[in-house]
């Protein structure tokens, strides 16, 4: 069975200069070999690096995807398999990352698109009252400030940004080779403490179609029956995030380092025994799938012999309905769920917080109302364009708007210990 | 406070008029002992429960105004523990003078005082055992939170600060991540521990749709709504919102329910149609037509009417029972249900 040794090396400070290298959490970044690398896929113009820092007044818009750096320094497979490699089984072996660090791809989509294809804004703030739902925010952030090239239509363009990402990512994880590293751990689920409760994870992503999806092993998860995957593979970065939708999306380096995983493995030999995680895809288009995907779902956390489930997921209604039929599944299948939601209710929380729910979701923890509203303040400077992609109204200024229309925001508030209480 | 916490009298002195007081008198004095230096009482505004609830919209004004001339930062009521007139009484002088005088104001209530279904959405009461021997306990949450709230700082999760939750579910950071949570919640039902969910599901009660009347030729059908259709005059006062009671009313020897005959105290629809034909709402004329016709065997006399409008689920949940425990003492078989 898997095991891999994450050696982090922590970011603190990134800069460009004439060459690349990782020295006591000082990144430096030679742009000129980066922007070579960026264009020689030629769906994209041209680029321009931005280095963000945590504190700085500075507003994120059109942000993409944000990947922390990862590459297999031995072993087999590669980090992010399917794109920076062949789609072999990851997770054994040595990967570095840059830990804290992430690149964002941030641009507008070359051709005219409507309804759900139409980009929707999930705002960075780095600092300000609006830092503390914005995922990436206490991070140091490269972005990749891409211009369109010969791309067919969006769904090519998405295909050149992601690919773009997920390269730069390889080459600055690479910048640590030989490098002994100021932290490691290694990760494994192999021995298994008796007596202790079997524990797995069911991770549901929404796989939507284009600009609302998720990757595994390169391939977008909309065919997916629920599938088993060790966490080590989440850890190499099997699953690469593609859901663009406003604020409930989850960016790659959430899945690369996801709290239920964080968690779940802190805990590992402690009071439970980790045994595996179970990606389902969220947003089926029927009843019908629906159910056949729960079904199959609470089927293979049997076969894993869980004693019980952790549940979470990403997105909104469609999706919510596919999870809650998931926890229902699993009960029913006498397997007991502890699952995160995260609520609704209106501006004041005053309406029903749940878009659905099953009678057996009696274990639930809240990671915040997403509808309630924040006031952000004029920022001294926004990249990513001028105006909101979906509001069209100038993002530079004060801002007044729910916390959902924030980056990768359910995540953050999950991570953060926000929750919605009575109030 | 009402007479009785004012040392004036009981039930016979429920009628006082609403009056004020310079000195701090009853469990004021609890209060400002409480208090200490940190809060001030300026004043005792005194009212009779009775009269207050029995002509309610002329004493409410009354007792705002001598409130107001107090000049205070914020207004302490009761407590009324589980004394339901007084409760209504504490809860609206709560809800005047946040809305209206823009000032803080809180009460106490033992929770299942029928005040707290009324008020407890839009005022701040805290929890208080059923009668007065819990004054103390009561009493001590009140001044924690009426110097909180006259500081004009902010409160707190309900849970945390000790006051009945309002329906309002607002962000609040603890110290661990959702999923940690959720991974405690999982743990502690695997190990057959106590657990409490962070997100309550809303409880409906599911009704199973009855089987259909074998043979509708010898069934009593009785007339029941929500819609609020009362004869002209509203006698029985049925209410426009939160409807306290339920009603019935005779059509006996009607054919047809005429225009001008019938009021609808509902303001959550437009009614207009219905006045213009009640039969609109309360079919008495098909009904009629159709036992003439032998396709019903009667058409119960007595209609029963309640309000929907902003409807108390527990509360129309008891005004159903006592329905169906009344029309089925009078032998109905079916019930035309007029839903608006």
């Amino acid at each position: 069975m898997m095991s891999l040794t994450l050696a982090s090396f922590p970011v603190k400070k990134a800069q460009l200069a004439g060459r690349t290298e990782y020295r006591d959490g000082l990144l430096t970044i030679d742009g000129d070999t980066l922007r070579r690398l960026i264009l020689q896929d030629q769906r994209i113009r041209d680029v321009k690096l931005e280095l963000v820092h945590p504190g700085e007044s500075v507003r994120i818009i059109r942000a993409i995807d944000a990947i922390e750096p990862l590459t297999k320094i031995q072993g087999p497979s590669c980090c992010f398999p399917g794109f920076n490699g062949p789609p072999r089984i990851c997770g054994s072996g040595l990967t570095h990352r840059l830990e804290g660090f992430t690149v964002i791809q941030v641009t507008d989509f070359p051709y005219p698109a409507s309804g759900v294809q139409a980009f929707e804004e999930g705002i960075i703030e780095m600092t300000g009252p609006g830092a503390v739902y914005s995922a990436c925010s206490d991070r140091v952030n490269l972005l990749l400030v891409l211009t369109p090239g010969a791309a067919s239509n969006n769904i090519d363009y998405d295909d050149a940004l992601r690919r773009a990402g997920l390269k730069v990512a390889n080459y600055l994880a690479q910048v640590t080779k030989g490098l002994s590293p100021p932290v490691d751990e290694t990760f494994s689920i192999r021995d298994e403490t008796p007596g202790l409760p079997r524990v797995v994870w069911v991770h549901v992503v929404r796989a939507q179609g284009p600009m609302i999806q998720t990757f595994l092993y390169g391939h977008e998860m909309s065919g997916c029956v629920p599938t088993i995957l060790h966490p080590n593979e989440m850890l190499d970065g099997a699953v690469v995030g593609a859901n663009y939708k406003i604020g409930s999306r989850t960016p790659t380096f959430r899945h690369t380092w996801h709290p239920s995983l964080a968690t779940l493995y802190r805990r590992h030999g402690k009071d439970l025994n980790f045994v595996g995680v179970i990606i389902a895809r969220g947003h089926h288009e029927s009843e019908f799938l629906k159910e056949r995907s729960a079904q199959i779902a609470a089927k293979l956390a049997g076969m894993l012999k869980a004693d019980g489930a952790l549940c979470t997921y990403e997105a909104t209604g469609n999706t919510h309905i596919d999870f809650m039929l998931i926890v229902k599944a699993l009960e029913q299948w006498g397997i007991p769920t502890g699952a995160v939601v995260h609520e609704y209710g209106g501006a004041e929380g005053k309406d029903i917080s749940l878009l659905d729910f099953t009678p057996e979701a009696v274990a639930l923890a809240s990671s915040g109302g997403i509808d309630r509203r924040i006031q952000l303040p004029a920022v001294g400077r926004l990249i990513g364009g001028t105006h909101l992609a979906h509001r069209g109204e100038p993002a530079k200024g004060e801002l007044n708007l729910p916390l959902q229309e924030l980056y990768a925001v359910t995540a953050e508030m999950n991570l953060r210990g926000h929750r919605a209480m009575e109030y | 406070m009402n007479q009785f916490f004012a040392g004036i009298g009981g039930e016979e002195k429920a009628d006082t008029s609403p009056n004020k007081k310079a000195e701090i008198i009853g469990p004021g004095r609890l209060l400002q002992q409480m208090m200490g230096k940190d809060g001030e009482i300026v004043g005792t505004v005194i009212c009779g429960d009775g009269r207050f609830a029995d002509r309610m919209e002329e004493t409410a004004p009354q007792v705002l105004q001598l409130i107001g001339e107090l000049k205070p930062d914020m207004v302490v009521a009761g407590p009324a523990f589980n004394a339901g007139r007084y409760g209504l009484a504490c809860g609206r002088v709560c809800l005047d003078a946040e809305q209206q005088l823009k000032i803080p104001a809180i009460t106490g209530m033992y929770p299942e005082n029928v005040a707290v279904e009324v008020y407890g959405r839009d005022i701040l009461i805290v929890p208080t055992s059923p009668s007065a021997m819990g004054m103390k306990e009561a009493m001590t949450s009140i001044a924690r939170l009426a110097l909180k709230l006259g500081r004009g700082e902010s409160l707190g999760p309900a849970s945390l600060e000790g006051y009945l939750p309002r329906g309002r579910r607002m962000n609040t950071k603890v110290d661990k991540p959702a999923s940690e949570r959720a991974l405690d919640l999982l743990l502690a039902r695997i190990r057959k521990q106590t657990f409490q969910t962070e997100v309550p599901l809303p409880k409906y009660e599911k009704i199973p749709p009855p089987p259909a009347l074998g043979d509708p030729k010898s069934v009593r059908i009785a007339l029941v709504s929500e819609c609020g259709l009362v004869p002209k005059g509203n006698a029985g006062r049925l209410e426009w919102v939160r409807a306290s009671k339920w009603l019935k009313y005779s059509i006996e020897g009607k054919e047809d329910l005429q225009k001008g005959d019938y009021e609808v105290i509902h303001s959550g629809y437009d009614a207009s149609f219905a006045l213009e034909d009640p039969d609109r709402l309360l079919p008495v004329d098909a009904l009629r037509e159709l036992a003439r016709q032998g396709e019903i065997g009667s058409l119960f006399d007595t209609y029963y009417v309640t309000c929907g409008n902003h409807g108390i689920l527990n509360q129309m949940a008891k005004y159903a029972k006592e329905i169906a425990g009344d029309l089925k003492a009078q032998d109905v078989g079916a019930v035309l249900l007029v839903a608006t």
